[in-house]
């Protein structure tokens, strides 16, 4: 049973308001000058253009090649920089497994499409009745392959990224918002790590899952524990001033009033381009980004008479963050080159026929550049 | 039945069948060309994709390959009289299919663009003469199919080299992954926290 730390003492010491660490929001499990626990972090920024790279190949296609590339290279940096912060993360990625299985299950269950069928069940059944396909297996492997590929890159993500110095690089208009996304980006790996320890402590006074009945004991702890969790970090947040209404020189005058709005449809713009990207649509994808990107750029710009955030020490931007940075854009480039001219080197359809898929080996090998950050653990 | 693909190549399918009537998506299976269906419970079946042409699976799924109204699909029509092609709103799986009648599938978001046909010209096109299609029987369906739909059926492999350099390329990030993973579980970078095992709580419990 895991228990709460002990002072040196002995006697129980309340965990603090908000673990940053164990959270996944805020600092990793290292000093404030990035060294001691483990290896030094990389400037945030370059993590999420190695995630953006990374995202692409799932996102876009079903090829096998890619996609199998992509999941090995993400899988090497996930091993290499797996912490004691990842392990919230780690329980998300076996359920993550888990439900890719249940996919391609249901997929060849419900797809009764393809030349080679394995066996056959009674028509009469609904939605399920009919050939099985290896056709929809192979379908359904490569779609639970993609979407593990995807939580695999937010896991490693979640247990590198450095949420404070992201935080503190965004631009002031945007800090509620990147505030409220690090809280709901730690929320599932947090209440999964909360729903194994109130497991371990009903199992140590016995408490056995035997049925749908036996769930109480289980959730109503992780109910209880999640609203007192909440309020704690609202408490915290409220200290801090976080929301707090800005003065009124803040939010008048000339070129404020739309600074709001303008914020709001940047963002709305980057996510109909994210959204365009993962329906493979790059005319959607580059305009969505780049139009969200310029109107952000553009509110942020203006600065009004609100309240300043300084900082203590400016993020580092050192030689690792250049490789990652780098390797990650070249990698990017290229999948934007090929999506462009190749397309076909994303896709495969196992429908209506079982082929052999595209294959571009200058793809592959960008591809093997996404392995650059676990080389600089 | 006739099929008009996206370049508007036309293929040619003459289908002998002992039952006295089938379904549309039947009589569409029956000719062999490469066809993708997908079920929508009663609604019956839709056609995803044949002869090549159509939408991945699972944007069929979504909106029957149909991203806009403007955009092309998969519509079925069939033969009133020579030259008039109505379309049939029901679908292949409701459409009953009888002696003599002649379907029609194009890729189109309008007009079907069919030519027209009876039935011995079919017969003609589709090379139902040389193969001796005639009254069929359940053992023995008679079917034959001529047109650019055809050379569909088989895709060209590609490239053995590349496919050689893909198979290398893998396990070099498989071996890397691996090595890379492995060396800082061991290596000086792997200090007091830098591995799951050590996590704060079981230090505490220590």
């Amino acid at each position: 049973m895991s228990a709460r730390p002990m002072d040196p003492r002995g006697e129980g010491v309340a965990a603090p308001p908000i673990d940053s660490r164990r959270d996944g929001v805020g600092a990793q499990p290292i000093d404030s000058r990035g060294e001691g626990m483990g290896a030094r972090p990389i400037d945030p920024r370059a993590w999420l253009l190695w995630a953006v790279a990374a995202t692409v190949p799932p996102l876009v296609g079903r090829n096998p090649f890619v996609l199998l590339a992509t999941t090995l290279a993400v899988l090497g940096v996930w091993a290499a920089w797996r912490n004691a912060a990842a392990e919230g993360w780690g329980r998300l990625l076996r359920l993550g497994a888990l439900f890719a299985l249940v996919g391609v299950l249901f997929n060849t269950l419900t797809a009764h499409v393809g030349d080679r069928p394995f066996a056959r069940l009674p028509d009469a059944w609904p939605l399920v009745g009919g050939p099985l396909t290896v056709n929809a297996l192979a379908y359904g492997l490569l779609s639970g392959l993609a979407v593990f590929g995807l939580l695999l890159v937010g896991t490693t993500l979640g247990a590198t990224l450095d949420w404070a110095t992201l935080l503190r690089l965004l631009p002031d208009r945007l800090h509620a918002v990147a505030v409220t996304g690090a809280v709901a980006w730690a929320l599932v790996p947090q209440t999964l790590r909360a729903f194994a320890e109130v497991r371990e402590a009903q199992a140590a006074r016995g408490h056995r899952l035997r049925s749908p009945r036996d769930a109480g004991p289980l959730l109503v702890p992780l109910l209880a524990g999640s609203l007192e969790r909440s309020q704690t970090l609202a408490e915290a947040l409220e200290a801090r001033g976080f929301g707090a209404p800005l003065p009124p020189e803040a939010t008048l005058g000339r070129g404020r009033r739309w600074r709001g709005p303008a914020t709001a449809a940047g963002l709305t713009l980057a996510t109909v381009g994210a959204y365009g990207l993962a329906m493979g649509s790059l005319a959607i994808a580059l305009g969505g980004l780049g139009l969200g990107a310029a109107v952000l750029w553009a509110a942020g710009r203006a600065r009004g008479g609100g309240p300043r955030r300084t900082r203590y020490r400016e993020p580092a931007w050192d030689r690792r963050a250049w490789l990652v940075a780098g390797s990650a854009g070249a990698v990017l480039a290229v999948e934007l080159a090929v999506l462009a001219l190749q397309p076909a080197a994303f896709a495969y359809d196992p429908y209506p026929s079982i082929l052999l898929p595209a294959v571009s080996p200058p793809l592959l090998a960008a591809v093997g550049l996404l392995l650059v950050p676990a080389a600089l653990r | 039945m006739v099929v008009r693909d996206a370049e508007g190549g036309l293929t040619y399918a003459y289908v002998a069948f002992p039952e006295a009537e089938i379904s549309g998506i039947e009589l569409l299976r029956r000719t062999g060309l490469p066809l993708v269906a997908v079920g929508f419970g009663g609604l019956g079946e839709a056609v995803c994709s044949l002869v090549g042409d159509g939408c991945p699976l699972a944007e069929c799924r979504r909106n029957v390959c149909q991203g806009s109204p403007a955009a092309p699909s998969w519509r079925y029509f069939r033969q009133a009289t020579p030259g008039e092609w109505q379309p049939l709103p029901l679908g292949a799986s409701g459409a009953r299919v009888r002696d003599g009648e002649i379907d029609g599938w194009s890729w189109t978001a309008g007009a079907a663009g069919l030519p027209s046909l009876t039935l011995p010209d079919l017969a003609r096109l589709a090379g139902a003469d040389d193969t001796g299609a005639g009254p069929s029987t359940a053992a023995a369906p008679q079917v034959a199919v001529r047109g650019a739909g055809i050379a569909v059926t088989t895709a060209a492999g590609g490239d053995p080299v590349a496919y050689l350099a893909a198979a290398a390329i893998l396990v070099a990030i498989g071996g890397g992954a691996l090595g890379l993973g492995r060396r800082s579980r061991a290596g000086p970078g792997a200090g007091p926290g830098a591995g799951p095992e050590r996590r704060p709580e079981a230090e505490a419990e220590a």
